[in-house]
């Protein structure tokens, strides 16, 4: 034990007397294990905010998308006109559904006075609020009225109107949508960033406005419903998908999700979906951290070979006065570990700082983004440097240990 | 000055040794068949022409390496059958060795340099030992500094400590002066002289002639047998005048 100590303190000082050679023997492990700390810390933002994205859905909400497939996979973007308008309309005779709420999205250029901004105007009816956990802050709700009379009333994201009206009440303002007078209703409340996208600067208008003067198209972009209280949400998704599918003539008897041309969703579905893409790339990022780990190994097998080499006579010099193999194997192998230790140290700072820096950067564009770095990802970051050292510094160690003291003192 | 107890029993004891090096098919026999007795307490050189198998002879009485044939008994005790931890075990706890080239970490200080065997014993006055050690070869002053920094003798004389530290039965010295100039050369030979007189039994390998003067007794090989032996004659000896170290 006190054996260790002192070999770990020798290998210590080693370290600090050649700093140059040690922090570029370390860069590979530094890299690798700042990456794995990144990817962690970034990839447990991702599954927060889908977590609070979808949360923000009623847990009884299921949505109508186009595109077949599985679920868990993204849908096909050649699929995005399957779901109709005709289809949303149908659906509201459902009896086991209520709130039923189109979705149709649109770039578009608002005017006011002299300015201009770019923005995505949600097409919907008077449930899209309330689907999304919203409501009105300022002024009123679209109402059946402005959807049959098609009118020309917008409410808009806090965000927008603080933009576009400073100190001005937003509420009977004209505004211009790609060129038509449209009169502001009504200010959102606050809802926040939701699947990466900043709700607080959409604006929603009257779907039959939106496809009457805006937007002329016969499909929808999803259609959200809540499933009534007391009916089973499998259920209503099951029969709906019947609905649907007999609505679209699509013979599917063996219910394969791949001949249909739509999917319906619960918002747990919806939570894996976007949790799906979000892995996808945490993995692709983890085996990026791999391969740089394992080149950072290789480097320090590499390093740790030509220490042996050149310290050939220290060897021969420490079994002449009564090193047994095992001791000079324990001494290079911690020489290993306490390298890729301190580099995992390293590499851990850095990976938090990086990792915060990002969020710092993320948070401009995503206001709800949280800096997360969890003690396992540490934990395991630690454990992944020292098991480096451990597997890559065997080999190196052992032909140390194995090395005959009486060649190593002949060498003149 | 300390009475020097000279036991009649033998601590080395090698009957027909013969040391083989086979490279592929070619067979080197440098040592071969050699007889030697040496008593607990005495100083002995051997002596010989360089490749005559000095080192090699050394290395296998100091445990560093095993013969290819022969008996080699230790204290009483065939070492032929002991494994390379046992060895390891009795180089630490019975022998030092001084080589021709210091071999010195050159990253360690004098002090550290002379500790070195110790971080494989269980020792808790690490310091004081390698203090005292020192001081024995008159280097009290230097323990702080790098090998780099002192000259040859001071260097050679550090080997020695470090040699010391383990109260070591026989000390090895293989061509301890080869590198040295003729006055650090002979401050060495005086402190041998004085640890043998403390006891400790010393063999020394020179090609020296006047080297081999210092010791008790001369063993000259050649071409891995003993050609002959001697009691030396008019022996080099400091320890009445004593000037060189105090
Ligand atoms: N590993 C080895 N393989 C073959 N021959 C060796 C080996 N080591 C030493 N020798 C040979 O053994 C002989 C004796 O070497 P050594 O004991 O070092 O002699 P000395 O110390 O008397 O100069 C030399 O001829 C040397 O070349
Ligand atoms: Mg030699």
């Amino acid at each position: 034990m006190n054996r260790i100590i002192k070999f770990v303190r020798i290998a210590f000082v080693s370290l600090t007397e050649n700093k140059t050679q040690a922090f570029l023997t370390m860069l590979g492990i530094i890299i690798g294990i700042a990456a794995v700390i990144m990817v962690l810390s970034i990839g447990r933002g991702a599954e927060k905010l889908i977590l609070s994205s979808v949360e923000s859905f009623g847990n009884r909400s299921i949505f109508v998308q186009p595109g077949g497939g599985e679920q868990g996979g993204p849908p096909s973007p050649t699929a995005i006109d399957k779901v109709k308008y005709r289809d949303y309309l149908a659906m509201q005779d459902l009896d086991y559904l209520e709130d039923v709420a189109p979705i149709l999205v649109y770039s578009v250029a608002i005017t006011y006075g002299s300015q201009n901004q770019n923005t995505r105007v949600v097409g919907s009816n008077e449930y899209y609020l309330s689907a999304l956990n919203s409501g009105v802050d300022e002024g009123r709700n679209i109402s059946q009225n402005d959807l049959d009379l098609s009118r020309r009333v917008v409410l808009m994201g806090y965000k927008v109107a603080d933009d576009l009206f400073a100190d001005r009440d937003p509420i009977g303002q004209k505004i211009k949508i790609n060129g038509k007078t449209f009169e502001v209703i009504g200010i959102m409340e606050e809802q926040g960033t939701r699947f990466f996208q900043d709700f607080d600067k959409r604006i929603v208008i009257p779907i039959t406005t939106m496809r009457t003067q805006i937007f002329g198209v016969d499909y929808v972009m999803s259609v959200l419903a809540n499933v009534k209280e007391g009916y089973p949400i499998e259920e209503a998704i099951d029969q709906t998908r019947f609905f649907i599918r007999k609505r679209h003539s699509i013979y599917n008897p063996q219910d394969d999700p791949l001949k249909d041309d739509f999917r319906v969703v619960s918002q747990v579905d919806a939570a894996q979906t976007f949790q799906g893409i979000a892995d996808v790339l945490t993995y692709s990022l983890v085996v990026v951290a791999a391969i740089s780990l394992l080149v950072g190994g290789i480097g320090i097998m590499n390093i740790m070979y030509v220490s042996v080499t050149e310290r050939t006579r220290e060897i021969g010099l420490r079994k002449a006065v009564g090193a047994t193999a095992k001791d000079v194997m324990l001494q290079f192998l911690i020489e290993a570990i306490v390298i890729t230790f301190v580099a995992g140290f390293i590499g851990i700072s850095t990976g938090v700082g990086m990792s915060f820096l990002i969020s710092l950067i993320l948070t401009e564009f995503v206001d709800s983004w949280e800096f997360i770095i969890t003690l396992e990802s540490v934990l395991a970051a630690f454990f992944v440097s020292v098991s480096i050292g451990m597997i890559f510094g065997v080999y190196p160690a052992r032909k140390a240990s194995r090395m005959d003291p009486i060649e190593a003192l002949r060498l003149e | 000055m300390a009475t020097k107890k000279k036991s009649e029993e033998h601590i080395i004891e090698i009957n027909n040794l013969k040391k083989t090096y086979y490279t592929g098919d070619v067979e080197t026999p440098v040592l071969r068949g050699l007889d030697l007795k040496v008593k607990d307490g005495e100083f002995i050189a051997i002596m010989g022409p360089s490749g005559s198998g000095k080192s090699t002879l050394m290395h296998i009485m100091g445990f560093l390496d095993k013969p290819t044939g022969g008996s080699y008994h230790f204290e009483g005790v065939d070492v032929s059958e002991l494994s390379d931890d046992d060895l390891a075990l009795v180089r630490r706890e019975r022998i030092g060795f001084v080589f021709q080239a210091f071999f010195l970490l050159p990253r360690a200080t004098v002090i550290e340099n002379v500790m070195l065997p110790l971080l494989y014993q269980k020792h808790s006055h690490g310091h004081d030992m390698a203090k005292k050690a020192l001081d024995s070869v008159g280097l009290s002053h230097r323990l702080d500094y790098l090998p780099t920094s002192l000259s040859g003798g001071e260097k050679q004389r550090t080997a020695i400590a470090r040699a010391l530290i383990n109260a070591p039965s026989v000390i090895f010295a293989d061509e301890p002066t080869g590198n040295l100039d003729s006055k650090s050369g002979k401050q060495v030979m005086n402190i041998f002289q004085k640890l043998n007189e403390k006891g400790h039994t010393i063999i020394l390998v020179t090609h020296e002639k006047t080297t081999a003067q210092h010791a008790e007794r001369i063993i000259h090989i050649r071409d891995g047998l003993i050609e002959s032996e001697e009691k030396v004659k008019g022996r080099i000896n400091y320890s009445d005048g004593d000037e060189l170290l105090k």
